[in-house]
């Protein structure tokens, strides 16, 4: 009877238990880094506060990429916002979005559902120019609130986003949300965002 | 036949069942695609996808359970340990299942707050049930993991399948928990989220089916228990030592450090490898244990599986999983044509070559086959694959148009979202949808009345 | 990377793994009926694959270190069938030998 070890289960047993222990191990020491880049505040996500700012993108100093610029003063719905009314504005978001299921029709960061648009970058499409007049709205933050109100008013195009029954806290929640959203480095996505490909 | 087994049969039962539902909510959110005006601030399309997405991962788990409630037994040589709150557990989950769906049906969602969390939606992908609902699914796992642990310590016995099962199952309870926090921090709330339906799809699962598998096969081709139990450690060491760190393919764009971009790439790309081995596998084993196949059914879904597994979460995966590609794909209709295609290779099909062979000993047939289990096999797996062509099709526009091109705008989506190409793919999703869920209506009547006739002997069936 | 080449190289890297898992199959079914005519299907399968590793090594925007992934893939992909089948045939010999003995 051969007694060859790869023959043997017990000898892949040792395997399996220390290929997982391993990368297991490894997992968590990249996860104690990564949760310190991506809490609010950290290298890799503003602190709630971005929201008194402007936000803008810009191409990355050390890549081909583009990252978040984070400018100066610009209120939203003309408040400058505590760190704790910040948090509070963006938490009642979470909650919203939550509750209403957002991401079952669009996505975040890209994940969710793909019916609707993606919103990393909502706050800085370049659509909310028009959607100022269509809202006729001062702000951004104005026409963004007024959509989320009443989407059936200011139809998209085919599909049409349906009425969530959000009361205008709870709207302008969702705007201070994806405002510091736009805010976050996302490595580049989504890519090229509002560069449009040139046909040489 | 031990009690057991007779709950498997009513897991197995709930589980097609709500594979129907699914076919069936799946198939009207495939329909807003082409008329987007049906059901307008009646019955959102978002409505329609977390039936979907929520009750896939409810009837395979079901599968999962049933297969186990079934094999544990003969495995262990004893009865399965506390029955009867087994029993009780199921009927609860029945039950929850059909209030959640009824609530997300006609209350939908209600005000931000910790009310809508407990009692309506949590809107977080594939765990949108409400906090009560996710603690009873966390309590029927944990009277499985009592089922399965009291089993082996009552029998004095464990075998190397077993522990392996027995193991798993920690994770697969524990991170179940991360279903239960609302995480304001977006970044931080999909770091873990991530976490949950990786490792349970990509690592907890993997290993699950494994061991249903390494039982089914035993029963399926008389493979002896040595061969499986290696078989096993080999897939489990290279699942878990590709798929744990490939866990960072889902960490490329959301707000976390650029070494993912170079980790998860690394790691998912070596994914693939492990399902090449598992293909050779089935060969070998289509071919050695040919003429010990007594369950026609069984073996060719096996077979399914393994293949299926291949293509759908290998070859559809490689092809969208390094970073640079990624960027463009990343939340398209090319992740859909993906998930679609892994899910049905990974699981679809092991649970239903497991519930084929469980009917084969329930109605006592020595020789299992006919004509109907192969009109079902074909148009569901037909129907599968041209779905997920339609949608690669249309994934590959979108990432063409709306991000390579168009500078994923919401002008971008609008465009690509319209474009013929993409346009057609929907049309052709629905069409093989169709197709789809007739293999399913046939699949349920061959699953109601195979072996209930004359007995299927080989006398009576000449095998193919 | 221009939206051609993204669709490029993302139908190469998926016709990469089609063609490891035809060269997997094919020698795997070569192996059990004992016929050359499966395994020349098979290596001709893995040619193609090492192929299109070729072409996107040429010609795809990828950095040199995702290249070098790729090159280390297709070899990977080269020994994992024989060494599969061997120790299959090794385990259930052996198998045998137990019951045998």
């Amino acid at each position: 009877m051969t007694d060859s070890a790869v023959s043997d289960p017990h000898f892949w047993r040792a395997g399996a238990i220390s290929t997982t222990v391993v990368m297991l191990a490894v997992l968590a020491i990249l996860t104690v880094n990564s949760l310190g880049a991506i809490e609010a505040g950290g290298s890799h996500v503003p602190p709630y506060t971005v929201i008194n700012h402007k936000i803008g993108y810009g191409p990355a100093l050390d890549s081909n990429t583009e990252v978040p610029t984070i400018g100066g003063q610009e209120l939203l719905f003309g408040t400058r916002y505590t760190p704790k009314e910040a948090h509070t504005i963006i938490r009642r978001g979470k909650l919203v979005i939550q509750s209403r299921a957002c991401m079952d029709c669009h996505t975040f960061f890209g994940n969710g559902a793909y019916y609707a648009p993606d919103l990393t970058k909502a706050w800085l499409d370049p659509e909310w120019k028009i959607w100022k007049t269509m809202t006729q709205s001062k702000t951004r933050a104005q026409a963004m609130k007024r959509f989320l109100m009443h989407p059936e008013r200011y139809p998209t195009w085919g599909r049409r986003m349906p009425n969530l029954q959000l009361s205008a806290k709870e709207a302008e929640a969702v705007v201070a949300y994806l405002k510091w959203m736009s805010s976050v480095d996302a490595n580049g996505f989504p890519a090229h965002f509002g560069h449009i490909e040139k046909n040489d | 036949m031990y009690d057991s087994q007779r709950l498997a049969l009513k897991y197995f039962t709930g589980a097609i069942t709500l594979f129907g539902v699914m076919i069936i909510a799946g198939l009207l959110a495939a329909y807003y695609y082409i008329d987007p005006q049906i059901l307008y601030n009646v019955f959102d399309f978002s409505t329609a996808k977390i039936l979907h997405i929520d009750v896939l991962i409810i009837w395979l788990l079901m599968g999962f359970f049933g297969a186990v409630y079934w094999f544990l037994p003969e495995e262990l040589g004893q009865e399965t340990v506390g029955l009867g709150v087994a029993k009780v557990a199921f009927y609860v989950l029945c039950a929850a299942v059909v209030v959640v769906a009824l609530v997300f049906i006609f209350v939908q969602y209600g005000k931000s707050g910790e009310f809508s969390l407990w009692f309506i939606n949590q809107g977080r992908k594939y765990v949108e049930a409400p906090r009560w609902a996710s603690l009873g699914i966390t309590a029927v796992v944990l009277v499985f993991m009592y089922n399965v642990i009291g089993t082996a310590l009552k029998a004095k016995k464990i075998t190397g399948i077993v522990a392996v099962l027995i193991v798993d199952l920690v994770p697969l309870f524990g991170l179940y928990l991360i279903s239960l926090p609302a995480i304001t921090n977006m970044s931080v709330d999909l770091y873990w989220w991530w976490w949950l339906v990786h490792m349970w799809v990509e690592a907890t699962w993997e290993v699950l089916i494994g061991c249903i598998m390494a039982l089914a096969l035993m029963q399926l081709l008389g493979t002896s228990r040595r061969i499986v139990e290696t078989w096993l450690y080999i897939e489990v060491a290279l699942v878990l030592g590709t798929g744990i760190l490939g866990l960072g393919h889902h960490y490329f764009w959301i707000g976390t450090p650029k070494y993912w971009l170079s980790i998860g790439g690394l790691f998912s790309a070596f994914e693939p490898l492990p399902l090449l081995g598992m293909v050779v596998h089935a060969v070998y084993d289509s071919g050695v244990h040919r003429m010990k196949a007594t369950n026609r059914p069984a073996f060719y879904w096996v077979m399914a599986e393994a293949f299926g597994n291949f293509i759908g979460a290998g070859v559809w995966g490689f092809m969208m999983t390094l970073p640079q590609i990624n960027l463009f794909s990343h939340g398209t209709q090319w992740t859909v044509s993906h998930g679609h295609f892994a899910f049905w290779g990974a699981y679809g099909c092991g649970v239903i070559a497991v519930v084929y062979l469980a009917l084969q000993k329930s109605r006592s047939v020595s020789y299992m086959n006919g004509t109907a289990w192969k009109w079902s096999f074909t148009l569901l797996n037909v129907g599968l694959v041209g779905m997920a062509g339609a949608l690669l099709v249309a994934g590959m526009a979108q990432a063409f148009y709306e991000r390579a091109i168009g500078g994923s705008t919401l002008q971008a989506f609008i465009q690509a979202q319209s474009s013929p190409w993409f346009m057609q793919g929907m049309y052709a999703r629905f069409g093989f949808g169709i197709l789809f869920a007739v293999g399913y209506v046939i699949l349920v009547y061959n699953l109601l009345t195979i072996g209930r006739r004359e007995p299927v002997g080989a006398a009576a069936v000449a095998p193919t | 990377m221009s939206s051609v080449e993204l669709l490029k190289t993302a139908g190469l890297l998926g016709v990469l793994v089609l063609f490891g898992g035809g060269y997997g199959v094919l020698y795997a079914v070569g192996r059990l009926r004992g016929q050359q005519r499966w395994l020349s299907g098979g290596y001709a399968c893995y040619g193609v694959q090492v192929l299109i590793a070729a072409a996107l090594v040429a010609t795809s925007p990828l950095a040199v270190g995702w290249k070098a992934l790729i090159v280390f893939s297709v070899l990977a992909y080269l020994a994992i069938p024989p060494v599969t089948w061997r120790y299959l045939e090794r385990t259930h010999h052996d198998e045998d030998e137990i019951y045998d003995s």
